[in-house]
Protein backbone atom coordinates (compact mmCIF):
# COMPACT_ATOMS: atom_id res chain seq x y z
CA UNK A 1 0.00 0.00 0.00
CA UNK A 2 2.94 2.28 0.96
CA UNK A 3 4.97 1.58 -2.43
CA UNK A 4 2.01 1.76 -4.36
CA UNK A 5 1.31 5.09 -3.01
CA UNK A 6 4.73 6.41 -3.11
CA UNK A 7 4.72 5.55 -7.01
CA UNK A 8 1.17 7.13 -7.61
CA UNK A 9 2.70 10.57 -5.99
CA UNK A 10 6.16 9.88 -8.19
CA UNK A 11 4.62 8.55 -11.74
CA UNK A 12 2.34 11.92 -11.15
CA UNK A 13 5.16 13.96 -10.80
CA UNK A 14 7.62 12.28 -13.36
CA UNK A 15 6.11 15.43 -16.29
CA UNK A 16 8.33 17.73 -14.50
CA UNK A 17 11.19 17.07 -15.87
CA UNK A 18 9.56 17.25 -19.52
CA UNK A 19 10.76 19.26 -21.80
CA UNK A 20 8.42 21.58 -24.11
CA UNK A 21 5.24 20.26 -25.38
CA UNK A 22 5.24 19.49 -28.79
CA UNK A 23 2.67 17.54 -31.34
CA UNK A 24 3.42 14.04 -31.94
CA UNK A 25 0.70 13.72 -35.37
CA UNK A 26 3.16 15.10 -37.14
CA UNK A 27 6.25 13.22 -36.25
CA UNK A 28 4.39 10.17 -36.09
CA UNK A 29 3.20 10.79 -39.72
CA UNK A 30 7.20 11.37 -40.91
CA UNK A 31 8.54 8.30 -38.72
CA UNK A 32 5.97 6.27 -40.86
CA UNK A 33 6.53 7.60 -44.52
CA UNK A 34 10.32 7.00 -43.50
CA UNK A 35 9.84 3.16 -43.22
CA UNK A 36 6.82 1.61 -45.22
CA UNK A 37 4.97 -1.31 -43.34
CA UNK A 38 5.35 -4.60 -44.88
CA UNK A 39 2.20 -6.12 -45.07
CA UNK A 40 0.30 -6.19 -48.48
CA UNK A 41 -3.71 -6.62 -48.44
CA UNK A 42 -4.65 -9.79 -50.60
CA UNK A 43 -8.45 -8.82 -50.17
CA UNK A 44 -8.86 -6.93 -53.57
CA UNK A 45 -12.67 -6.66 -52.54
CA UNK A 46 -12.26 -5.08 -49.27
CA UNK A 47 -13.39 -1.59 -48.70
CA UNK A 48 -12.59 -0.23 -45.17
CA UNK A 49 -13.46 3.29 -43.58
CA UNK A 50 -11.87 3.99 -40.50
CA UNK A 51 -13.98 5.91 -37.50
CA UNK A 52 -12.73 7.44 -34.26
CA UNK A 53 -14.55 5.52 -31.42
CA UNK A 54 -12.93 7.29 -28.58
CA UNK A 55 -14.25 8.62 -25.76
CA UNK A 56 -14.95 11.77 -25.49
CA UNK A 57 -11.84 14.06 -24.88
CA UNK A 58 -9.47 11.62 -23.63
CA UNK A 59 -5.94 12.47 -24.12
CA UNK A 60 -3.69 9.82 -25.71
CA UNK A 61 -1.24 10.70 -22.39
CA UNK A 62 0.79 13.76 -22.06
CA UNK A 63 3.21 12.79 -19.16
CA UNK A 64 6.18 12.18 -22.12
CA UNK A 65 6.22 16.16 -22.91
CA UNK A 66 4.69 15.99 -26.15
CA UNK A 67 1.08 16.63 -26.86
CA UNK A 68 -0.13 13.20 -27.43
CA UNK A 69 -4.03 14.07 -28.40
CA UNK A 70 -3.20 12.15 -31.29
CA UNK A 71 -6.66 13.50 -33.11
CA UNK A 72 -5.15 12.64 -36.39
CA UNK A 73 -4.73 8.88 -35.72
CA UNK A 74 -7.92 7.51 -37.67
CA UNK A 75 -6.51 9.58 -40.58
CA UNK A 76 -2.99 8.27 -40.11
CA UNK A 77 -4.36 5.41 -40.16
CA UNK A 78 -6.40 5.42 -42.93
CA UNK A 79 -3.19 6.36 -45.02
CA UNK A 80 -1.65 3.90 -43.72
CA UNK A 81 -4.09 0.97 -44.84
CA UNK A 82 -4.29 2.56 -48.15
CA UNK A 83 -0.54 2.01 -48.75
CA UNK A 84 -1.17 -1.93 -48.41
CA UNK A 85 -3.88 -2.19 -50.71
CA UNK A 86 -7.08 -1.68 -49.04
CA UNK A 87 -9.55 0.30 -50.69
CA UNK A 88 -10.64 3.61 -48.20
CA UNK A 89 -13.88 4.61 -48.93
CA UNK A 90 -15.58 7.90 -47.21
CA UNK A 91 -19.09 6.35 -46.57
CA UNK A 92 -19.84 3.18 -45.18
CA UNK A 93 -22.40 0.51 -47.18
CA UNK A 94 -23.21 -3.11 -46.13
CA UNK A 95 -20.40 -4.17 -47.80
CA UNK A 96 -17.70 -1.86 -45.77
CA UNK A 97 -15.49 -3.13 -43.27
CA UNK A 98 -15.65 -0.34 -40.29
CA UNK A 99 -12.33 -0.11 -38.30
CA UNK A 100 -13.29 2.13 -35.43
CA UNK A 101 -10.38 3.67 -33.04
CA UNK A 102 -11.33 2.96 -29.66
CA UNK A 103 -7.32 3.63 -27.44
CA UNK A 104 -4.17 5.69 -28.36
CA UNK A 105 -2.27 6.29 -25.31
CA UNK A 106 1.10 6.70 -23.87
CA UNK A 107 1.24 5.22 -20.29
CA UNK A 108 4.63 5.02 -18.17
CA UNK A 109 6.37 4.13 -14.93
CA UNK A 110 9.81 5.60 -14.11
CA UNK A 111 11.34 3.62 -16.37
CA UNK A 112 9.58 2.38 -19.31
CA UNK A 113 7.07 3.63 -21.14
CA UNK A 114 4.20 2.02 -23.47
CA UNK A 115 2.00 2.82 -26.55
CA UNK A 116 -1.41 1.68 -26.75
CA UNK A 117 -3.35 1.41 -29.89
CA UNK A 118 -6.96 -0.55 -29.72
CA UNK A 119 -9.24 -0.68 -32.94
CA UNK A 120 -12.45 -2.76 -33.31
CA UNK A 121 -13.23 -4.00 -36.23
CA UNK A 122 -16.68 -4.68 -37.54
CA UNK A 123 -16.22 -6.80 -41.28
CA UNK A 124 -19.90 -8.04 -42.59
CA UNK A 125 -21.14 -11.29 -41.62
CA UNK A 126 -18.14 -11.63 -39.07
CA UNK A 127 -18.35 -10.90 -34.95
CA UNK A 128 -16.72 -7.94 -34.36
CA UNK A 129 -12.82 -8.40 -33.39
CA UNK A 130 -10.55 -6.23 -30.80
CA UNK A 131 -7.06 -5.56 -32.10
CA UNK A 132 -4.85 -4.33 -29.50
CA UNK A 133 -1.53 -3.36 -30.05
CA UNK A 134 1.11 -2.44 -27.12
CA UNK A 135 5.16 -2.00 -26.75
CA UNK A 136 6.61 -1.50 -23.90
CA UNK A 137 10.36 -0.13 -23.89
CA UNK A 138 12.54 1.29 -21.51
CA UNK A 139 12.20 5.70 -21.21
CA UNK A 140 16.40 5.87 -22.16
CA UNK A 141 16.07 10.10 -22.61
CA UNK A 142 12.74 11.01 -22.85
CA UNK A 143 13.25 12.46 -25.34
CA UNK A 144 10.32 13.43 -28.03
CA UNK A 145 11.76 11.28 -30.91
CA UNK A 146 12.02 8.32 -28.49
CA UNK A 147 8.45 8.81 -28.22
CA UNK A 148 7.21 9.73 -31.96
CA UNK A 149 9.37 6.26 -32.74
CA UNK A 150 7.56 4.23 -30.09
CA UNK A 151 3.96 5.56 -31.49
CA UNK A 152 5.00 5.03 -35.17
CA UNK A 153 5.96 1.29 -34.49
CA UNK A 154 2.66 0.65 -32.50
CA UNK A 155 1.26 1.82 -35.41
CA UNK A 156 3.26 -0.18 -37.86
CA UNK A 157 2.16 -3.18 -35.92
CA UNK A 158 -1.43 -2.09 -35.62
CA UNK A 159 -1.43 -2.19 -39.41
CA UNK A 160 0.04 -5.39 -39.77
CA UNK A 161 -2.42 -6.95 -36.98
CA UNK A 162 -5.22 -5.60 -38.72
CA UNK A 163 -4.00 -6.47 -42.36
CA UNK A 164 -4.15 -9.86 -41.51
CA UNK A 165 -7.36 -9.95 -39.64
CA UNK A 166 -8.76 -8.71 -42.89
CA UNK A 167 -6.93 -10.67 -45.49
CA UNK A 168 -8.20 -13.60 -43.07
CA UNK A 169 -11.75 -12.85 -42.98
CA UNK A 170 -11.89 -12.33 -46.75
CA UNK A 171 -10.95 -15.94 -47.08
CA UNK A 172 -13.92 -17.00 -45.01
CA UNK A 173 -16.61 -14.57 -45.88
CA UNK B 1 20.07 8.10 -19.69
CA UNK B 2 19.23 11.38 -19.14
CA UNK B 3 15.46 10.22 -18.09
CA UNK B 4 16.54 7.94 -15.65
CA UNK B 5 19.35 10.29 -13.71
CA UNK B 6 16.49 13.19 -13.84
CA UNK B 7 14.13 10.32 -12.15
CA UNK B 8 16.33 9.66 -9.27
CA UNK B 9 17.07 13.55 -9.03
CA UNK B 10 13.36 13.89 -8.51
CA UNK B 11 12.84 10.98 -6.45
CA UNK B 12 15.29 12.06 -3.86
CA UNK B 13 13.63 15.80 -4.18
CA UNK B 14 10.36 14.10 -3.45
CA UNK B 15 11.01 12.00 -0.51
CA UNK B 16 11.65 15.26 1.15
CA UNK B 17 8.93 17.10 -0.25
CA UNK B 18 6.15 14.27 0.07
CA UNK B 19 7.25 13.32 3.80
CA UNK B 20 6.94 17.45 5.09
CA UNK B 21 4.08 17.51 2.80
CA UNK B 22 2.55 14.61 5.17
CA UNK B 23 3.08 16.23 8.66
CA UNK B 24 -0.29 18.73 8.55
CA UNK B 25 -3.89 17.97 8.01
CA UNK B 26 -5.57 19.38 4.85
CA UNK B 27 -6.19 23.05 5.56
CA UNK B 28 -9.70 23.03 5.00
CA UNK B 29 -11.82 25.09 4.08
CA UNK B 30 -10.04 27.36 1.68
CA UNK B 31 -9.85 30.63 0.87
CA UNK B 32 -9.48 30.24 -2.54
CA UNK B 33 -11.78 30.57 -5.06
CA UNK B 34 -10.31 28.53 -8.02
CA UNK B 35 -11.81 25.39 -8.83
CA UNK B 36 -11.05 22.25 -7.91
CA UNK B 37 -9.08 20.19 -10.53
CA UNK B 38 -10.35 16.70 -11.57
CA UNK B 39 -7.79 15.10 -13.18
CA UNK B 40 -9.02 12.36 -15.28
CA UNK B 41 -6.08 11.01 -17.53
CA UNK B 42 -6.78 7.02 -16.66
CA UNK B 43 -7.32 5.16 -20.51
CA UNK B 44 -7.84 1.66 -19.18
CA UNK B 45 -7.30 -0.67 -15.80
CA UNK B 46 -3.78 -0.77 -15.11
CA UNK B 47 -1.73 -3.30 -13.44
CA UNK B 48 -0.03 -2.32 -10.34
CA UNK B 49 3.64 -3.52 -11.41
CA UNK B 50 6.11 -3.04 -8.40
CA UNK B 51 8.94 -0.30 -8.91
CA UNK B 52 11.81 -1.72 -8.85
CA UNK B 53 13.55 1.04 -10.87
CA UNK B 54 14.74 4.39 -9.43
CA UNK B 55 13.05 4.27 -5.91
CA UNK B 56 14.85 1.22 -5.53
CA UNK B 57 18.17 2.28 -6.94
CA UNK B 58 17.96 4.96 -4.19
CA UNK B 59 18.44 2.37 -1.20
CA UNK B 60 21.07 0.84 -3.43
CA UNK B 61 22.91 3.53 -4.66
CA UNK B 62 24.45 4.50 -8.24
CA UNK B 63 23.30 4.53 -11.71
CA UNK B 64 23.88 0.74 -11.85
CA UNK B 65 21.06 0.09 -9.49
CA UNK B 66 18.87 2.19 -11.68
CA UNK B 67 19.71 0.05 -14.88
CA UNK B 68 19.34 -2.90 -13.19
CA UNK B 69 15.60 -1.89 -12.08
CA UNK B 70 14.76 -0.55 -15.40
CA UNK B 71 15.46 -4.06 -16.79
CA UNK B 72 13.44 -5.88 -14.26
CA UNK B 73 10.60 -2.89 -14.03
CA UNK B 74 10.51 -2.88 -18.40
CA UNK B 75 9.77 -7.07 -18.10
CA UNK B 76 7.37 -6.92 -15.17
CA UNK B 77 5.71 -3.96 -17.56
CA UNK B 78 5.28 -5.99 -20.34
CA UNK B 79 4.25 -9.17 -18.57
CA UNK B 80 1.43 -7.20 -17.22
CA UNK B 81 0.75 -5.67 -20.03
CA UNK B 82 -0.22 -9.22 -21.38
CA UNK B 83 -1.69 -10.67 -19.15
CA UNK B 84 -4.40 -7.80 -18.16
CA UNK B 85 -4.95 -7.84 -22.24
CA UNK B 86 -8.14 -9.83 -22.43
CA UNK B 87 -9.58 -8.10 -19.18
CA UNK B 88 -9.02 -4.29 -20.95
CA UNK B 89 -11.06 -6.13 -23.85
CA UNK B 90 -13.99 -6.76 -22.21
CA UNK B 91 -13.89 -3.40 -20.98
CA UNK B 92 -13.40 -1.61 -23.90
CA UNK B 93 -16.56 0.80 -23.41
CA UNK B 94 -16.41 1.26 -19.83
CA UNK B 95 -15.70 5.24 -18.96
CA UNK B 96 -13.98 5.24 -15.90
CA UNK B 97 -13.55 8.98 -15.96
CA UNK B 98 -17.64 9.46 -16.40
CA UNK B 99 -18.39 7.15 -13.65
CA UNK B 100 -15.86 8.89 -11.64
CA UNK B 101 -16.69 12.32 -11.90
CA UNK B 102 -20.52 11.78 -11.59
CA UNK B 103 -19.59 10.07 -8.05
CA UNK B 104 -17.80 13.01 -7.48
CA UNK B 105 -19.82 15.76 -8.24
CA UNK B 106 -22.84 13.92 -7.01
CA UNK B 107 -21.42 13.09 -3.30
CA UNK B 108 -18.41 14.64 -2.69
CA UNK B 109 -18.92 16.88 0.48
CA UNK B 110 -17.36 19.71 -0.96
CA UNK B 111 -19.07 22.23 1.59
CA UNK B 112 -16.05 21.26 3.87
CA UNK B 113 -13.58 22.45 1.28
CA UNK B 114 -15.21 26.15 1.06
CA UNK B 115 -18.37 27.91 -0.17
CA UNK B 116 -19.37 27.83 -3.45
CA UNK B 117 -17.18 25.32 -4.50
CA UNK B 118 -16.49 24.92 -7.93
CA UNK B 119 -15.43 21.59 -10.25
CA UNK B 120 -13.07 21.99 -13.32
CA UNK B 121 -12.18 18.79 -15.03
CA UNK B 122 -8.98 18.38 -17.15
CA UNK B 123 -8.14 14.96 -19.23
CA UNK B 124 -4.31 16.37 -18.51
CA UNK B 125 -2.03 16.08 -15.90
CA UNK B 126 -1.41 19.36 -13.91
CA UNK B 127 2.71 18.26 -14.75
CA UNK B 128 1.92 18.41 -18.75
CA UNK B 129 0.23 22.00 -18.25
CA UNK B 130 3.04 23.30 -16.01
CA UNK B 131 5.86 21.80 -18.41
CA UNK B 132 3.89 23.63 -21.88
CA UNK B 133 3.23 26.83 -19.66
CA UNK B 134 -0.43 26.69 -20.05
CA UNK B 135 -1.00 26.21 -16.04
CA UNK B 136 -2.70 28.77 -14.58
CA UNK B 137 -1.22 30.13 -11.68
CA UNK B 138 -3.03 30.13 -8.31
CA UNK B 139 -3.23 29.54 -4.66
CA UNK B 140 -4.91 26.49 -3.15
CA UNK B 141 -5.29 24.81 -5.92
CA UNK B 142 -6.55 20.85 -5.37
CA UNK B 143 -5.66 18.79 -7.82
CA UNK B 144 -7.01 15.38 -7.81
CA UNK B 145 -6.26 12.35 -9.64
CA UNK B 146 -8.25 9.19 -9.81
CA UNK B 147 -6.74 5.70 -10.90
CA UNK B 148 -8.07 2.29 -11.18
CA UNK B 149 -5.75 -1.06 -11.66
CA UNK B 150 -5.78 -4.43 -10.52
CA UNK B 151 -2.76 -5.34 -8.67
CA UNK B 152 -0.16 -7.33 -9.92
CA UNK B 153 -1.08 -11.14 -8.82
CA UNK B 154 -4.38 -10.26 -9.94
CA UNK B 155 -6.46 -10.92 -6.43
CA UNK B 156 -7.20 -7.23 -6.31
CA UNK B 157 -8.77 -4.47 -7.54
CA UNK B 158 -7.79 -1.71 -6.68
CA UNK B 159 -9.45 2.23 -7.03
CA UNK B 160 -6.77 5.05 -5.65
CA UNK B 161 -7.36 8.86 -5.72
CA UNK B 162 -4.37 11.21 -5.04
CA UNK B 163 -5.00 14.44 -3.80
CA UNK B 164 -2.73 17.66 -3.83
CA UNK B 165 -2.70 21.10 -2.53
CA UNK B 166 -0.22 23.05 -4.66
CA UNK B 167 0.40 26.91 -5.42
CA UNK B 168 1.37 27.63 -8.52
CA UNK B 169 3.31 30.80 -9.30
CA UNK B 170 4.39 32.66 -12.87
CA UNK B 171 7.96 33.15 -12.68
CA UNK B 172 9.29 36.66 -14.57
CA UNK B 173 10.82 33.75 -17.63
CA UNK B 174 7.13 32.35 -18.07
CA UNK B 175 7.86 29.31 -16.45
CA UNK B 176 5.39 27.86 -13.67
CA UNK B 177 6.54 27.18 -10.03
CA UNK B 178 5.06 24.54 -8.18
CA UNK B 179 5.19 23.84 -4.87
CA UNK B 180 3.48 21.29 -2.71
CA UNK B 181 1.67 22.58 0.38
CA UNK B 182 -0.07 19.15 0.95
CA UNK B 183 -1.14 15.63 -0.31
CA UNK B 184 -2.82 12.71 0.57
CA UNK B 185 -4.00 9.03 -0.74
CA UNK B 186 -7.24 7.19 -0.97
CA UNK B 187 -7.75 4.17 -1.79
CA UNK B 188 -10.74 1.05 -1.78
CA UNK B 189 -9.34 -2.58 -2.82
CA UNK B 190 -11.67 -4.90 -3.26
CA UNK B 191 -9.68 -8.68 -2.31
CA UNK B 192 -10.66 -10.97 -5.38
CA UNK B 193 -9.39 -14.35 -3.99
CA UNK B 194 -8.97 -14.83 -0.47
CA UNK B 195 -7.32 -17.70 0.69
CA UNK B 196 -5.92 -18.65 -2.75
CA UNK B 197 -2.33 -18.20 -3.84
CA UNK B 198 -1.76 -18.86 -7.67
CA UNK B 199 0.11 -17.42 -9.94
CA UNK B 200 -0.47 -13.75 -12.04
CA UNK B 201 -1.51 -15.53 -14.93
CA UNK B 202 -4.20 -17.95 -13.37
CA UNK B 203 -5.49 -14.93 -11.52
CA UNK B 204 -5.55 -12.98 -14.66
CA UNK B 205 -7.52 -16.07 -16.46
CA UNK B 206 -10.16 -16.00 -13.37
CA UNK B 207 -10.86 -12.36 -13.33
CA UNK B 208 -11.07 -12.31 -17.36
CA UNK B 209 -13.60 -15.09 -16.46
CA UNK B 210 -14.99 -13.34 -14.09
CA UNK B 211 -16.78 -10.97 -16.69
CA UNK B 212 -16.87 -7.27 -17.30
CA UNK B 213 -20.01 -6.84 -15.04
CA UNK B 214 -19.09 -8.07 -11.57
CA UNK B 215 -15.03 -6.39 -12.44
CA UNK B 216 -17.47 -2.62 -12.78
CA UNK B 217 -19.50 -3.22 -10.39
CA UNK B 218 -16.61 -3.82 -7.89
CA UNK B 219 -15.00 -0.68 -9.87
CA UNK B 220 -18.08 1.44 -8.99
CA UNK B 221 -18.49 0.26 -5.92
CA UNK B 222 -14.28 1.48 -5.20
CA UNK B 223 -15.46 4.69 -6.39
CA UNK B 224 -17.91 5.56 -4.11
CA UNK B 225 -16.25 4.38 -1.28
CA UNK B 226 -13.00 6.53 -1.94
CA UNK B 227 -15.12 9.70 -1.87
CA UNK B 228 -16.82 8.39 1.23
CA UNK B 229 -13.60 8.38 2.48
CA UNK B 230 -12.65 11.61 1.15
CA UNK B 231 -15.66 12.89 2.90
CA UNK B 232 -15.12 11.22 6.54
CA UNK B 233 -11.66 12.58 6.67
CA UNK B 234 -12.47 16.31 5.65
CA UNK B 235 -15.43 15.97 8.10
CA UNK B 236 -14.96 17.23 11.81
CA UNK B 237 -14.83 14.16 13.32
CA UNK B 238 -12.20 12.99 11.05
CA UNK B 239 -10.61 16.11 11.02
CA UNK B 240 -10.63 16.29 15.57
CA UNK B 241 -9.64 12.24 14.70
CA UNK B 242 -6.43 13.10 12.94
CA UNK B 243 -5.37 15.71 15.14
CA UNK B 244 -6.11 13.60 18.16
CA UNK B 245 -3.62 10.99 16.23
CA UNK B 246 -3.48 7.49 17.49
CA UNK B 247 -0.82 4.24 17.35
CA UNK B 248 -0.62 2.18 13.80
CA UNK B 249 -0.77 -1.24 14.16
CA UNK B 250 -0.99 -4.75 12.17
CA UNK B 251 -4.63 -5.60 11.15
CA UNK B 252 -5.48 -8.44 9.20
CA UNK B 253 -8.59 -7.56 7.29
CA UNK B 254 -10.09 -10.96 5.30
CA UNK B 255 -6.83 -12.78 4.12
CA UNK B 256 -4.75 -9.70 3.71
CA UNK B 257 -2.20 -7.77 6.11
CA UNK B 258 -2.29 -3.99 6.81
CA UNK B 259 -0.17 -1.77 8.77
CA UNK B 260 -1.94 1.77 9.74
CA UNK B 261 -4.71 3.22 12.62
CA UNK B 262 -7.95 2.81 12.73
CA UNK B 263 -9.49 6.10 11.51
CA UNK B 264 -13.38 5.41 11.18
CA UNK B 265 -15.78 2.95 9.87
CA UNK B 266 -17.76 3.69 6.65
CA UNK B 267 -21.29 3.34 5.75
CA UNK B 268 -20.66 -0.12 5.23
CA UNK B 269 -19.83 -0.70 9.02
CA UNK B 270 -15.87 -1.37 6.87
CA UNK B 271 -12.95 -0.36 8.81
CA UNK B 272 -10.81 2.97 6.96
CA UNK B 273 -7.52 3.09 8.36
CA UNK B 274 -4.73 5.62 7.59
CA UNK B 275 -1.23 5.64 7.62
CA UNK B 276 0.42 8.51 8.91
CA UNK B 277 3.58 8.36 6.37
CA UNK B 278 2.09 8.46 3.38
CA UNK B 279 -1.21 10.53 4.78
CA UNK B 280 -2.87 7.50 3.20
CA UNK B 281 -6.50 6.58 4.20
CA UNK B 282 -7.88 3.16 2.98
CA UNK B 283 -10.14 0.48 3.00
CA UNK B 284 -10.05 -2.81 2.34
CA UNK B 285 -13.67 -4.43 0.86
CA UNK B 286 -13.91 -7.77 2.05
CA UNK B 287 -15.33 -10.46 -0.27
CA UNK B 288 -18.26 -11.07 1.58
CA UNK B 289 -19.79 -7.85 -0.37
CA UNK B 290 -19.16 -10.06 -3.67
CA UNK B 291 -20.13 -13.35 -2.45
CA UNK B 292 -23.48 -13.71 -3.92
CA UNK B 293 -22.48 -11.96 -7.33
CA UNK B 294 -19.40 -14.51 -7.72
CA UNK B 295 -21.26 -17.62 -6.74
CA UNK B 296 -24.04 -16.74 -9.51
CA UNK B 297 -20.74 -16.16 -11.58
CA UNK B 298 -18.79 -19.41 -10.17
CA UNK B 299 -22.24 -21.14 -11.28
CA UNK B 300 -22.69 -20.04 -14.89
CA UNK B 301 -19.04 -21.02 -15.44
CA UNK B 302 -19.58 -24.67 -14.22
CA UNK B 303 -22.99 -24.88 -16.62
CA UNK B 304 -20.72 -23.40 -19.13
CA UNK B 305 -17.86 -25.74 -18.40
CA UNK B 306 -19.91 -28.71 -18.16
CA UNK B 307 -21.72 -28.35 -21.43
CA UNK B 308 -17.86 -28.09 -23.47
CA UNK B 309 -17.41 -30.80 -21.68
CA UNK B 310 -20.57 -32.92 -22.26
CA UNK B 311 -19.74 -31.59 -26.44
CA UNK B 312 -15.98 -32.28 -26.31
CA UNK B 313 -14.98 -35.34 -23.81
CA UNK B 314 -11.33 -34.50 -23.88
CA UNK B 315 -11.07 -30.92 -23.92
CA UNK B 316 -9.76 -29.27 -20.99
CA UNK B 317 -11.95 -27.55 -18.45
CA UNK B 318 -11.19 -24.05 -17.25
CA UNK B 319 -11.72 -23.75 -13.78
CA UNK B 320 -14.54 -21.05 -12.51
CA UNK B 321 -13.93 -18.41 -11.03
CA UNK B 322 -12.94 -18.99 -7.41
CA UNK B 323 -14.01 -16.71 -5.00
CA UNK B 324 -14.13 -17.85 -1.69
CA UNK B 325 -18.02 -18.26 -0.98
CA UNK B 326 -19.31 -17.84 2.66
CA UNK B 327 -22.30 -18.35 4.85
CA UNK B 328 -21.84 -15.22 6.93
CA UNK B 329 -22.53 -12.07 4.98
CA UNK B 330 -22.16 -9.77 7.58
CA UNK B 331 -19.05 -7.40 7.31
CA UNK B 332 -16.23 -8.94 9.90
CA UNK B 333 -14.23 -6.06 11.17
CA UNK B 334 -10.64 -6.46 11.04
CA UNK B 335 -8.78 -8.57 13.40
CA UNK B 336 -5.49 -7.10 15.16
CA UNK B 337 -2.81 -9.62 15.01
CA UNK B 338 0.04 -7.76 16.27
CA UNK B 339 0.86 -5.59 19.23
CA UNK B 340 0.46 -2.12 18.64
CA UNK B 341 3.49 -0.11 17.87
CA UNK B 342 5.36 2.05 19.77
Amino acid sequence: MKTAAICLILVSLFGCVTQEKKAIDTAVSTQLNKKAVTAKSTCSSNQVIVEDGRLAGDSAGVALGIDASMSTAPALLSAELGRVGLVIVKTANADTTVVLVKRVYLSQTLEAKQVNIVLEVRAPGLPSKIIRTAETSIMWWGSFEESEKAMAKVFRNTVVQLVGHLNASCRRT
Amino acid sequence: MKRLISSITLSAFLFSNVASAATADLPTPFASTLPIELRLTQQEIAVEVPNNGAVASLAVGGILGALVGAAINKASVANAEKRVAEIRNQMIDYDFSKQFESAFREKAALEYLGPKQEIKVSKNTLWAEISDKTAKPGKDILVINPSYSLSNKFDEVNVRMSVMLVDLEAKSNGKIKFKLKHSRNYAYSVLLQPGVRQSASAGAEDVALMGKDQLVAMINTGIDGIVEVFNISLSPEGKAKLAKGGKSAQYTVGEKRVRGMLFAKNGDGRDVFFQKGLNSFFVIGQPEAFTAAAAKTAEVAVQANAEVVAQAPDAQVVPAYSTHVSSDAAVQPASKSVEEDK
